[in-house]
């Protein structure tokens, strides 16, 4: 049945130590509200700039010359010196990097910000969100061009703290991936209710008996991370 | 239901990230999305057509009213989709009616105005919920990871006029000026047939390129709340173990509900008659305005309008610029006070510049001012120092004497520090860095300027020559010439022992 490739957003890659790498493209909507913080801190230093300095000739001058920097070099210099991120996407979590997961470089954040110019036509940037819905990483032709991607800079919420419940070992059999989801049951169990967990834990009751099934995957869970101070506990419960 | 015939990776993501997963369902679900929205919004875009220019805006408003309806079959598709069920566009016509009926009249009042309408849309379409219940469970769906849905309804709304406007101004771009459309005046676009269709068809293609985003962001970001919730990844997982260890499989999944809760098929004995329906409603939609050419050129000349538009800018824009230039007198203060402080910055830059590098200056006297050439004196030449104070009061003696004791490098060092301490005092503006050639072709060139004996430079010259055999050949002179040069110093040099 698996004639379609499944639906996700990630990417993975494999780094040179053979180790995977994953990358997380981020779509229009976040990018658009980056974009807006951006240009909105752009419009106040130009706007301030040109209140302070418009009076006299070298004023308008110089209001000018912030003007160009600022709509040509804000990002090159955000994304080449601070790790990807203008202050828009940084406060949003999101960066570019080069499309294989290393740093942007000078070369690549110019082109992909002089590339604006058409990403934004006819207006709006509606020709860079139409491009970037015509492909998996969501780049806009000026990521085509300069072999970037826009991802998310920040890793899901840390997950709570186990609950001390004991600990017991885990019967054999059970394979790395497989202890990482019984770890995931407990550190997530806060989050979802009782009847809930019993289902879940219902499923797997034969292969962790004896005994109440959601408890045993929790002491499983504790006996993972290494808890095991309160074995005794757990074996009396 | 089969697992592995999920379509979407599950696994609990951020909250925009979520969002992000439906812009990949409705890449992967786009035209038949796009299709579905198309076929049943058409009877408006017709009844758009044939209606009297007066009255066209009033269809806009009710198809732009009408949204959440146009929204349910779509997101038919999707949540089937996501189950590896491709349902027929007839398969969804099919149900549409039933989808458009279910609340209704709540949907198009008060909750026509929701901000996270894209994300409660499957909590009363697939879950069947309503009253309380559907108010606690959406409590629940809102309390974390719900902050994008009201935010695709802003960035939707933004995003869908500006697809719009970028629609004008493409045909502002593709169209000649010397067509002589006007396609920039009011007249066009606000009173002429021609721009009014146009505009409706813009607002038409806006809408049907957000919709699908809109739903499918919508509905990622509900799933994305419940496989947290729920712990989807964590089912499939276990079930997962259960296969692989031949354990009984439980039959109560919270996914299963979620397709058991879509609404069920109708028997497709209709097929028929549905295809004649679909047929007759694709033939109205050619005979719309978006299958012909439009050649109507009308061009509404209101002069007066025009001078008034005109007169109305002019006025605005001055104002704005007297305003920014500060014709009034704080402003002229503020502009006066900023000019001031402008000057200032460049004043201390140049300050800061001359700081900085001012040591820099000093190793080329020629670019100073004649006075201060003359008074500038470097404390060390070629490392040695050339101050009065450091040289003995009888360098002729003292070098004698470290001749004779065999130490011939420091009396000629002697020697020669102290004829260049006397080429300083005399006035030849010797500079940290020359070489001894240069300090003896400068001694030479202001010879006569500064009127130092002729002999005093041959001297130097001969002690130029010893010192450099000597302190970089190692070829010591001859004791006679070595005793000479000592003894002669005073002679020639005899300023600086005079003090």
């Amino acid at each position: 049945m698996d004639q379609h490739p499944t639906i996700d957003t990630r990417q993975t890659l494999e780094t040179p130590e053979g180790t995977d790498l994953s990358l997380y493209p981020a779509g229009f909507w976040i990018r658009s509200l980056a974009y807006t913080l951006d240009w909105l801190l752009r419009i106040a230093v130009v706007v301030v700039a040109g209140i302070v300095l418009g009076a006299s000739g070298m004023g308008q001058g110089l209001t000018l010359v912030i003007y160009f920097l600022m709509e040509w070099f804000y990002p090159v210099i955000f994304e080449v010196w601070r790790g990807g991120q203008t202050i828009g996407k940084k406060s949003l979590h999101i960066k570019v990097i080069n499309d294989d997961g290393t740093p942007v470089t000078f070369a690549g954040s110019l082109i992909r910000n002089l590339l604006r110019v058409v990403d934004f036509l006819p207006g709006f940037y509606v020709t860079g969100i139409i491009a970037s819905l015509c492909n998996r990483h969501f780049k806009r032709l000026g990521d085509l061009a300069a072999g970037t991607v826009v991802v998310y800079a920040n890793s899901v919420a840390a997950s709570p703290v186990l609950e001390s419940v004991g600990s017991r070992p885990v019967p054999d059999g059970f394979n790395t991936d497989e202890q990482r989801f019984l770890l995931a049951f407990a550190q997530r169990s806060s989050t979802m209710s009782p009847a809930r967990q019993a289902e879940l834990a219902q499923v797997l009751a034969p292969a962790v008996a004896p005994g109440d099934p959601v408890l045993a995957i929790k002491q499983m869970a504790n006996h993972i991370v290494g808890d095991r101070t309160q074995s005794a506990k757990g074996h009396l419960l | 239901m089969n697992l592995e015939q999920l379509r979407i990776a599950i696994r609990p993501r951020r909250d925009w990230e979520a969002v992000d997963l439906g812009l990949r369902m409705a890449q992967q679900w786009w035209w038949p999305m796009l299709r579905v929205w198309l076929i049943i919004t058409s009877p408006w875009l017709v009844a758009a057509c044939v209606m009297p220019p007066e009255h066209q805006w009033l269809v806009s408003l009710c198809l732009w009213w009408c949204k959440p309806l146009f929204e349910r079959p779509l997101l038919m598709i999707l949540s089937q989709g996501v189950f590896g069920v491709e349902l027929t566009t007839r398969e969804v016509l099919r149900a549409t009616p039933r989808l458009f009926l279910n609340q209704v009249f709540l949907s198009l009042t008060w909750r026509r105005f929701s901000f996270t309408r894209s994300m409660d849309l499957p909590v009363i379409q697939l879950e069947g919920l309503h009253g309380a219940e559907r108010r606690d469970r959406l409590n629940v769906l809102h309390r974390i990871d719900s902050g994008p849905a009201s935010w695709l309804t802003i960035i939707g709304v933004h995003v869908e006029s500006f697809l719009m406007l970028a629609c004008v101004a493409l045909l502002g771009i593709l169209i000649p000026e010397e067509v002589g459309a006007e396609l920039w005046t009011w007249g066009f676009w606000g009173e002429s047939r021609t721009g009014g269709a146009l505009l409706i068809l813009f607002a038409y293609i806006a809408m049907a390129v957000v919709g699908p985003l809109f739903v499918a962001c919508g509905f990622s970001l509900y799933l994305n709340r419940r496989v947290k919730l729920e712990g989807w990844d964590i089912e499939i997982a276990f079930k997962r173990m259960a296969q692989k260890r031949g354990l009984p499989t439980v039959a109560i999944l919270a996914i299963a509900a979620l397709l058991q809760l879509t609404p069920p098929m109708l028997p497709s004995a209709q097929a028929q008659s549905e295809r004649e329906a679909v047929k007759e409603e694709i033939l109205a939609i050619k005979k719309g305005p978006d299958f012909h050419r439009m050649e109507t050129q009308r061009v509404i000349k209101s002069t007066e309008k025009k001078e008034e538009e005109i007169d109305f800018d002019k006025g605005f824009w001055r104002a704005l610029i007297e305003f920014l230039t500060g014709a009034g007198s704080l402003a002229a203060a503020v502009a006066g006070i900023a000019e001031l402080l402008l000057w200032a910055l460049v004043l201390l830059g140049i300050v800061l510049l001359i700081l900085k590098y001012g040591s820099w200056l000093e190793r080329f006297p020629q670019l100073l001012p004649h006075r201060r050439r003359r008074e500038y004196r470097p404390q060390t030449l070629f490392g040695m120092e050339v101050t009065k104070e450091s040289l003995p009061d009888d360098v002729s003696s003292a070098a004698l004497a470290l001749w004779q004791k065999g130490e011939q490098r420091p009396a000629l060092a002697l020697l020669y520090r102290a004829s260049l301490t006397s080429l300083l005092t005399v006035g030849v503006a010797l500079r940290e860095g020359s070489t001894e050639l240069e300090c003896l072709r400068l001694a030479e060139r202001l010879q006569q300027e500064l009127g130092i004996p002729q002999t005093s430079i041959r001297y130097f010259s001969d002690l130029t020559r010893a010192w450099r055999r000597l302190a970089y050949g190692h070829q010591a002179p001859s004791d006679a010439e070595g005793t000479a040069l000592c003894r002669d110093w005073a002679q020639y040099w005899p300023e600086v022992t005079r003090g």
